[in-house]
Formats: C-alpha cells, sequence, structure tokens
C-alpha cells in the first residue's frame, strides 16, 4: 500500500511521546547509575508478576502440597515447618493454595480486562467515529454504566447470570467497559481532527482503512496504559466477589475466597488471612508500579 | 440433652466458685454467681443475620423466631425442660380416647398488651388466623394441619376437633410459631401484626428498625408466668434490644467491647477463648428436631440406587468434619433426629464411617471404573453429584468441602455450585440437586413425617418439604401409625422402627445437633433456654448494675 506511509510518518510526527513510551519499555536502556536504582521496585514487580505467571501456568512446578489435600489434624497449624505459610481451617497447605490460586486470580484480573479493552475499543470507536445520534446513544449507555460503581454493576451482572469464576470475570469485565469507552472515544475525537487524518481523507484514503490503521492505533494506546493499572483493580474486584462468596466455586483455591474464609479466624490463625491479603497487594502494587512507568513514559517523563 | 444440660450445670458451678474466688480478691466482682436478681436495665444481645421479614409468628419460618418472639408472645401449652407439657395459656386440657378432640381449659385473667382479655373466642380466632390461606402461613399451618374446626364451650373452654389423631398436637402447639396474638388485632387489624405485634408476654414491642434492630419493653402487667419460670410476675429487665450482626467475627467483639451484653451463635472457633476469659461465661442447649443433613435426592441417578446413597453416607467421616467445624462444640448426631427430640432411638452403630464398606457398596453398584482423576465411573459416566450452596455461612461452606473431599476417597465427584438464594429456591422447589444441607427444629419426631413421608413430596399443586424424594411404603406406614396413635409406648416404638428403616434408606447423612451456643457478660444473671425449641428465654433474665 503505497498510500499508507505518509499518514504513518504523520502520526509518528504528531503522537511521538505515547509511541516512545510503548517501545521504550522492553528496549529501553538506562543511562544514569541512579536510574537503576529507582528502578529497583519496578525489576521487583517485574518479577513478582512472572513468579505468578509461572505459578498460574505450572502450579503442580511450585506447590509442596495437593491445594485439595484435607488433613483435619493439621488444621490452622502455624507457619513453619512442613507447611511454609501455615494451614486453613481444612488443613490445607496455605502456600499451595496461595500457587493454584494464582490462576483464578490472574485469569479474573487479565481477562476481565480484556474485555473491558475490547469492548471499550468497540464502542468508544464507534461513538467516536460514529454520527451524533450513535454517539449519543452509546455515551449515555455508558454514562449510565458510570453512573454507579463497578463493583456494584458487576454485582447486578452476577445475580442475574449467577456466581462462578467465569460469571465473576464475565461480570467485572462487562462492569469495566464504560470507563475505557470514555477514554477512547476521547482518544478518537482529538485524533479524527488530527491534520494527519485530514491528509489521509484527502488523498483518498478508504474510511475503513483510516480506522484500522490510523485511528484504532492511536487512539489505543493511553489504554494499554489505564489497562495495566486496571488488572490490580479488577484482581480486587475479583477478590471482592469471591470475598462475597459470589466468585470461584469451593473447593477452587483463589485468593479473594480464602481471605473471606480466613477472616472469621483472624484472632486464632493470622497467617490465613495475611499471605493471601499479601498476594493481592502484591498483585495489584506490581501491575500498578508497571502501569504508572508505562504512563510516564508515555508522557516522556521516565526516560 | 441431660448431658449437655449437666455441663451447662457445672460450668454454672465452676463459674460460681471463680465468681466466688474473685469475688474476695476484688469485691463486687462477678455478680450473677452470688447475688439476687435485680430489676431494670435494657438488655443487649446480639444476634445473627437470620432478621425476619415480618413479625406475625404465624407467618415464619426462620431460625431466631422463637428468640425474638417468645418474649412478645404466650404459647397455648408450656414443654418443660423434661420434655413433659404443662399449662400455658390453656390451665389443662382433656383428650378424647379415640385422639380426636381437645378440650382446652384456659387461664383466666390474662389481658393482652393492647387491653383486651383471653378467652375461647380468641383461641378459636388464633387457630383460624393460622390457617386461613391469606395468612400464607409457611410453617404454623402445616404444623396444625389435622386441625379442622373448634367450638367456643363457654368463656373458658375452646372443644378442638381434628380431622385425624395427631400425636404431635401438644408438642407444636408449645413453639412460638403457634404463639397466641391479640384476638382483637387478629379480628380488626390482621394486617399490622407483621410490623407491630400485639401478644400477652412478659415483654412488648417497641420498636423494629429494619436492617438493624428490634427492641422490647417490659410488660408491667405480666402475672402468669409458666410455672417453670422462677419469676413469677413481670420480668426484671426494662427492655431488650436484639441487634441483628451478621459478622462472626463482629458479633463476638461486640460482646467483649461491651456492646452487647449477651450473643446468640457465638462462632464455635472462639468458645474456648470466651470460657477463659474474665468476666464472661458460656453456656449451650441442644436444639430438637433434624440435625444438620446433607439430603440425598433419590429422585435421580446417581441417589436413585440405595447402594449409592448407602456408600455415600458410609464415606463420610462425620465425626472428624463435625469436630473440625465446630472446634469440638457441637456434637455429632448419630440418627436422623436429635438426643432431646422425643422418641430419639440411638441407632448410631447403622451409619458408621465405613470407607471400606462404602468402596463394596460401589462396587456392587457397577460403579467399578475410574478415570484419570481418580472418580469412579459406570458405562463411561462419571460418579457425580451437584450441590448447589450460597456460601452464606461458613461453617456450611466447610461442612461441605469436607464431605466433598471426603467422598472424593472413596470415588465420589461432589461438585459444589455456587448460586443466589433465589436460585438456591427455586432449584429446591423442583428438586435440581443432587445434595441439598439443611436443618429442620421441631420438638417432635414427627419431624421425620415432614421430611420423608411421600405425602410430601412436592407435586404442582403443594411444596412439600421431602426434599430428599424418599418414597417407602413401609416407612410411610410407620410414620402415619405414628403421627396417630395416641398410646405413648406405641408411638415411641413406632419411631423407633422408623428411624432404624432411615438407616436401611440412607436419605440423608446426619451431621451434628444444632445447639444455640449462647455467650454473656457476667452482669446477666438467669440466663435460661426454653424446650420447645431450644432458645434463649427471657423471663428469669436479670442485669446487675454496673
Amino acid at each position: 500500500m503505497s498510500l499508507r506511509a505518509p499518514g504513518d510518518r504523520l502520526a509518528a510526527s504528531t503522537d511521538t511521546p505515547a509511541d516512545r513510551g510503548l517501545v521504550a519499555f522492553t528496549s529501553a536502556a538506562p543511562t544514569r547509575a541512579a536510574g537503576w536504582l529507582g528502578r529497583i521496585p519496578l525489576v521487583a514487580a517485574a518479577l513478582f508478576l512472572a513468579a505468578l505467571a509461572v505459578a498460574a501456568a505450572w502450579p503442580s512446578l511450585l506447590a509442596p502440597f495437593d491445594p485439595y489435600a484435607v488433613d483435619t489434624t493439621n488444621a490452622l497449624a502455624a507457619p513453619g515447618g512442613a507447611h511454609p505459610l501455615g494451614t486453613d481451617e481444612n488443613g490445607r497447605d496455605i502456600l499451595s493454595r496461595l500457587i493454584y490460586g494464582a490462576r483464578a486470580s490472574l485469569l479474573l484480573g487479565f481477562g476481565a480486562i480484556a474485555i473491558a479493552v475490547v469492548g471499550g475499543v468497540v464502542f468508544g470507536l464507534a461513538a467516536g467515529l460514529g454520527n451524533r445520534f450513535l454517539d449519543g446513544l452509546i455515551m449515555r449507555t455508558m454514562d449510565v454504566g458510570l453512573a454507579f460503581p463497578e463493583l456494584l454493576l458487576a454485582l447486578v451482572v452476577i445475580s442475574i447470570v449467577g456466581g462462578g469464576t467465569t460469571n465473576a470475570l464475565l461480570a467485572i469485565g462487562l462492569a469495566s467497559i464504560p470507563s475505557y469507552a470514555r477514554l477512547v472515544r476521547a482518544q478518537t475525537f482529538a485524533i479524527r481532527q488530527a491534520p494527519y487524518i485530514e491528509a489521509a481523507r484527502a488523498l483518498g484514503v478508504r474510511e475503513s482503512h483510516v480506522v484500522w490503521r490510523h485511528v484504532l492505533p492511536n487512539a489505543v494506546k493511553p489504554v494499554v496504559i489505564l489497562a495495566t493499572i486496571g488488572i490490580g483493580t479488577a484482581t480486587v474486584a475479583g477478590s471482592a466477589l469471591s470475598f462475597l462468596g459470589l466468585g470461584t466455586a469451593p473447593p477452587e483455591p483463589e485468593w479473594g475466597s480464602m481471605l473471606s474464609s480466613a477472616r472469621n479466624f483472624l484472632d486464632l490463625a493470622w497467617w490465613y488471612g495475611a499471605f493471601p491479603g499479601l498476594a493481592i497487594t502484591g498483585l495489584v502494587i506490581s501491575t500498578t508500579l508497571i502501569g504508572r512507568y508505562l504512563q510516564q513514559r508515555s508522557e516522556g517523563r521516565g526516560a | 440433652m441431660t448431658t449437655r444440660r449437666r455441663i451447662a450445670a457445672l460450668t454454672l458451678a465452676t463459674a460460681l466458685l471463680a465468681g466466688l474466688g474473685a469475688c474476695a480478691a476484688e469485691p463486687g466482682g462477678s455478680p450473677a454467681a452470688d447475688t439476687k436478681p435485680v430489676a431494670g436495665g435494657t438488655l443487649r444481645v446480639g444476634e445473627n443475620a437470620d432478621e425476619p421479614t415480618l413479625l406475625d409468628p404465624h407467618q415464619l419460618s426462620t431460625t431466631n423466631t422463637t428468640t425474638l418472639l417468645r418474649p412478645i408472645f404466650d404459647t397455648l401449652v408450656w414443654q418443660n425442660t423434661d420434655g413433659s407439657f404443662a399449662g400455658g395459656l390453656a390451665d389443662s386440657w382433656d383428650v378424647s380416647p379415640d385422639g380426636l378432640e381437645y378440650t382446652f381449659h384456659l387461664r383466666e385473667g390474662v389481658t393482652f398488651h393492647d387491653g383486651s382479655p383471653w378467652n375461647a373466642a380468641g383461641l378459636k380466632a388464633n387457630f383460624e388466623h393460622i390457617i386461613d390461606p391469606a395468612t400464607k402461613s409457611p410453617l404454623a399451618a402445616s404444623y396444625i394441619a389435622p386441625y379442622r374446626s373448634s367450638e367456643v364451650v363457654d368463656e373458658y373452654t375452646l372443644k378442638v376437633t381434628l380431622a385425624t389423631p395427631y400425636s404431635a398436637f401438644l408438642n407444636v402447639l408449645a413453639q412460638t410459631y403457634l404463639s397466641i396474638v391479640s384476638p382483637k388485632q387478629i379480628v380488626e387489624a390482621p394486617e399490622t401484626i407483621a410490623e407491630h405485634p400485639i401478644g400477652s408476654g412478659p415483654y412488648k414491642f417497641h420498636k423494629w428498625v429494619k436492617g438493624e434492630s428490634i427492641s422490647l419493653v417490659r410488660n408491667e402487667d405480666y402475672a402468669w408466668a409458666p410455672k417453670e419460670a422462677k419469676n413469677q410476675g413481670a420480668p426484671y429487665l426494662d427492655g431488650i434490644t436484639f441487634t441483628f450482626v451478621p459478622e462472626d467475627a463482629v458479633r463476638y467483639n461486640g460482646l467483649l467491647a461491651d456492646d452487647f451484653d449477651i450473643i446468640e451463635w457465638t462462632p464455635p472457633q472462639n468458645v474456648a477463648q470466651i470460657e477463659k476469659k474474665e468476666g464472661f461465661s458460656f453456656t449451650s442447649t441442644d436444639r430438637p428436631g433434624h440435625p444438620f443433613s446433607l439430603w440425598l435426592n433419590s429422585e435421580r441417578a446417581p441417589f436413585d440406587d440405595v447402594a449409592v446413597r448407602q456408600a455415600f453416607v458410609a464415606s463420610i467421616d462425620r465425626k472428624d468434619i463435625v469436630d473440625t467445624v465446630s472446634f469440638g462444640q457441637w456434637e455429632v448426631s448419630n440418627g436422623y433426629i436429635t438426643p432431646v427430640t422425643p422418641d430419639y432411638a440411638e441407632n448410631a452403630s447403622a451409619i458408621d464411617f465405613d470407607p471400606d464398606r462404602a468402596n463394596e457398596l460401589l462396587d456392587e453398584a457397577g460403579w467399578t471404573g475410574r478415570d484419570s482423576q481418580g472418580y469412579r465411573t459406570k458405562n463411561g459416566e462419571r460418579l457425580t453429584a451437584f450441590l448447589p450452596h450460597t456460601g452464606t455461612v461458613a461453617q456450611t461452606t466447610q461442612i461441605i468441602e469436607l464431605a466433598q473431599a471426603a467422598a472424593k476417597k472413596v470415588g465420589f465427584d461432589v461438585q459444589i455450585q455456587l448460586v443466589s438464594t433465589q436460585e438456591a429456591t427455586d432449584r429446591a422447589a423442583v428438586g435440581d440437586y443432587d445434595l441439598t444441607s439443611g436443618i429442620w427444629t421441631t420438638n417432635t419426631a414427627d419431624v421425620l413425617w415432614i421430611r420423608y413421608s411421600s405425602d410430601n413430596i412436592t407435586t404442582p399443586e403443594r411444596r412439600g418439604q421431602n426434599g430428599s424424594y424418599t418414597r417407602d411404603d413401609e416407612l410411610d406406614g410407620l410414620l402415619d401409625s405414628a403421627r396417630q396413635t395416641t398410646d405413648e409406648a406405641e408411638r415411641a416404638s413406632l419411631y423407633e422402627q422408623a428411624q432404624e428403616r432411615l438407616v436401611e434408606l440412607a436419605p440423608a447423612v446426619p451431621l451434628y445437633v444444632r445447639p444455640d451456643l449462647v455467650s454473656h457478660s457476667d452482669r446477666v444473671g438467669g440466663v435460661t433456654f426454653e424446650s420447645a425449641y431450644g432458645a434463649l428465654w427471657f423471663q428469669d433474665t436479670w442485669l446487675a448494675a454496673e
């Protein structure tokens, strides 16, 4: 396609910071020693997420015990010895359950955000590029969604479709669509009036090509950054639903439901609640750190 | 009951000694132990989340009904601690030899909170209110289903005629669900009972803050307490406030923080702590009726095969589960009614935990295959049982998880399905489950008829309570005869045979006897339970001054 080049060059010239930010995350080399020190939390976050990814993919590699193995003679055993993080009220190994629970928690976080991003992009683009009627229809619907807290919307979805991991994932994903749609629409508005779009149109580029090649990539960049931060929030929302008994069905291990069962034993077995809580906190802080980093890079402050 | 009561008495005695000891060192210590009841004070009671949606006893079936409404209402009959019956609002009664006619001689001089008098017409009005379809009674109406009509003989005598003899009639009349409501209110404004109930009990309804609390005030005129009460006059307390606290830990810590004087539903894991805490006491009583159980749906596969049901029951280490979940505070149930229920027969040996026998039974039943995850299969189908579960009660979730793990060891795949309360209700109505959990508290072995008679299987016309879909002619015959006989020895023998038959039919895994676990500050004296349900009863309760 010979017509692609001018548009892309124009895009690069108007939208450099975001473009560079994304590239920089994978390839930038810090230039000063202070940069390394400042990046320790970031590296730790990345390592933590990598460990979680391994746990989610191959839990049996890491877990010392069968996460479902009940041992009532060993209920609520303190950390140490055979069970490094102690056992729960059914004598199951908490470390193993945390490791096996990583999959459900990550799936909830990433899956929900994937739904939110895809939905947000579709609706946001349609609203941003469509006529006033379509824009109004979509955005007023999204405004209604935005009027409710995400968790409340998720609860509404759950009460209609029922609990379970998949439904919780869907519920949080659907509930998060409005905020992404709004962002994409705002981006689309800015982009569609940009000189390079006008130039592409003036050159006779097909509308669908303009949308796919020029509008979409530029509108989506800030969404990716927002989504990285959103993964943490979605994981917390998923854990909250499990905490309320609406997420993962027992005996499947999930951090939120572990926390929920642990709350009745806080004064007897601190470890039962503390470790799932730390795991959730770690995941949220890690994704937020990385998200913030991406955001700063995209705004030209990170390098 | 006796053992637990004895234990409670022992604990009390120990507390008394400890209290006296404390008194020596610290004047004015535990008042409950060594002083006489004093009047005054409002008792703050912490309850669980089980708040009624309305306060008409005839329209209720919830667990906390007795604790909440016994103070407001009297019942016609009073059940003593030893299981015998005494006068409530009836002084005495005569039963015709055929068991079809009950003549109640009513207590004179009783006045309701609205000033209206108590008489035979008032009792008749109560019976009619209970069976009125407009009342939509979920429990009381079915408890007196054999009631046909009644006739006012004189001001204080009512003759009640039953359609069939009903051996549990007096038992159920002692329950709060059949409380006597002000006849004036029933006649003039029955719709107001739900929001502002008027009875004749020791306390008057005061205020209901929905989602939060119910408060009551003393009935100064009360002078018709059951003989069993130590206090025959108006109650000591100025009032009672029941606060609904769903979170176990919040309720328990609320007691420690002096937000409450007494709590029901003490979290079992905290009992050992509260027993050791200075200034607090713990006591409990077991409840009658059907123990908490997992019911097996015999209407559909795999539990339509009695061998598979027996195998499932044998695969569960009931004592281990109950001890673990309750931290030793609940008694494991060895039969299909609890030991404090009249006509209980000890039949534990037949429902022992025996995984070898479970495996044998399953082998014989043809579930000989094993799939890659170790579950049994037959003709390529896995031995699966679905259990819809709302997850609202932590201990129930834990019981289910432990039962699931136990059954897995002999090859059952128990699938827990998280559902909303609405979905659970809908599925229960149509029998869409293989396993379901629950309990039925009542003071008669007739609970077996309610839960296992084929008359009580849900039909399109009528919602029944036979959730295990048990259909057995022999059992039906025993249960029908037992509820119709007028001879106590014969009734006991029939119920014993019924309990034995149930062990063979294996319609449920009986798990634990639900107790009322009560913890209270030592400022509270006279903590007692009524026996018709096994709930707190406040006629003798008093509160020491600060």
